[in-house]
């Protein structure tokens, strides 16, 4: 009985980390296109490889990465790029918190280091799936875990590929993220309410965008698309 | 910038990040939110995922930047129809980035 039990476990976790595995695979495309991208722009910006593959470790948050290595080649002050990185990043605050009601299952610490590989993806992987499945620790981190080799094992070959003169601007990369976001947004789109929501925050990036909010846009135009929503909900009611 | 300063400034980005990540799931931890936040937060990931496409496809080199040579721009109607008609994320981001790639091919 008690051996039973025991091989159904080991069981139950190969299949959660194949779920988890499964959760964050179509993303991976996206990862190994921006990850190589990163990791040649890194290096064409005279980024010393082994700091441009300790970036995508540590920081692991696209975008900021992106702007971080344009702004060292730039030379600009270490101050002010590490401010740049937590205004472009201050949308996990929102993204971490609103995790916060389904990740009750872990410990401080399991959910601390949940929080080193939060990424857009994830968030946006997870803030659909965990309302819905009692997803086990081990799929919600296998899929993290995934995720984060996948982007630190791109950017070496981006490193790699950008010393040897590759030119990777003839693939779609520049359209990859967008393509990554269209796909995890609209099947959460599921009522007028959310329509509302998305043309609000839509509308709202370019507002602020055209009036030089900058780095902070992002963050803006979410906190007026959260506002539009939570009205347009108690208007309903 | 020498190796040291980059290296610092490396650093200095993931603790900023990290403690932005980390701080609402280590301190909130299992306190439950006011209402009013949670039903605000309800509707972040279409709020924040809407914001972030038109960023993408709108901004160039930190400007707002709409071209109709753009092939990014067009690329956002197929990419909507494939997401909406098949819901799935593998097919969508292969239909969008697929689509760029041939426009390009055949653009030159």
């Amino acid at each position: 009985m008690n051996q039973a039990s025991k091989s159904s476990g080991k069981l139950n976790g190969w299949r959660d980390v194949a779920r988890g595995v499964g959760v964050i695979s179509p993303v991976l495309m996206v990862y190994v296109a921006i990850g190589m991208a990163y990791g040649v722009l890194a290096v064409d910006n005279g980024i010393p490889p082994w700091l441009a593959v300790l970036m995508s470790a540590l920081v692991y948050a696209g975008t900021a990465q992106l702007v971080g290595v344009q702004m060292i080649a730039l030379s600009l002050p270490a101050l002010s790029i590490i401010v740049t990185a937590a205004v472009i990043n201050a949308r996990f605050f929102v993204m971490a918190s609103a995790l916060v009601p389904h990740l009750r299952q872990l410990k401080w610490w399991e959910r601390t280091l949940y929080a080193t590989q939060l990424t857009d993806a994830t968030f946006a992987l997870h803030i659909a799936r965990l309302p819905k499945t009692n997803a086990s620790k081990t799929e919600i981190f296998t899929t993290n875990i995934v995720g984060h080799f996948v982007w630190v094992g791109s950017t070496i070959a981006g490193v790699v590929v950008g010393q040897t003169a590759g030119n990777l601007d003839a693939f779609a990369i520049d359209f990859a993220m967008a393509a990554m976001f269209i796909g995890l947004l609209v099947p959460l789109i599921r009522d007028r309410v959310q329509v509302l929501v998305a043309i609000g925050a839509a509308a709202a990036t370019i507002g602020f965008q055209a009036m030089g909010a900058s780095f902070w846009t992002i963050l803006i135009a979410t906190l007026v698309g959260l506002l539009i929503g939570w009205s347009a909900d108690r208007w309903a009611k | 910038m020498g190796e040291v300063t980059i290296l610092l400034t490396i650093l200095g980005m993931s603790a900023v990040t990290l403690l932005i990540k980390a701080a609402p799931l280590a301190i909130l931890g299992n306190r439950k939110l006011p209402r009013v936040v949670e039903g605000g937060l309800k509707h972040l990931p279409v709020a924040v995922l809407s914001g972030m496409v038109v960023q993408l496809v709108m901004v160039k080199n930190g400007a707002l930047s709409f071209s109709i040579d753009d092939v990014t721009v067009w690329a956002v109607f197929p990419t909507l129809a494939a997401a909406a008609l098949t819901r799935n994320l593998f097919v969508t981001i292969a239909v969008g980035m697929g689509f760029v790639v041939v426009v390009r091919l055949v653009a030159g």
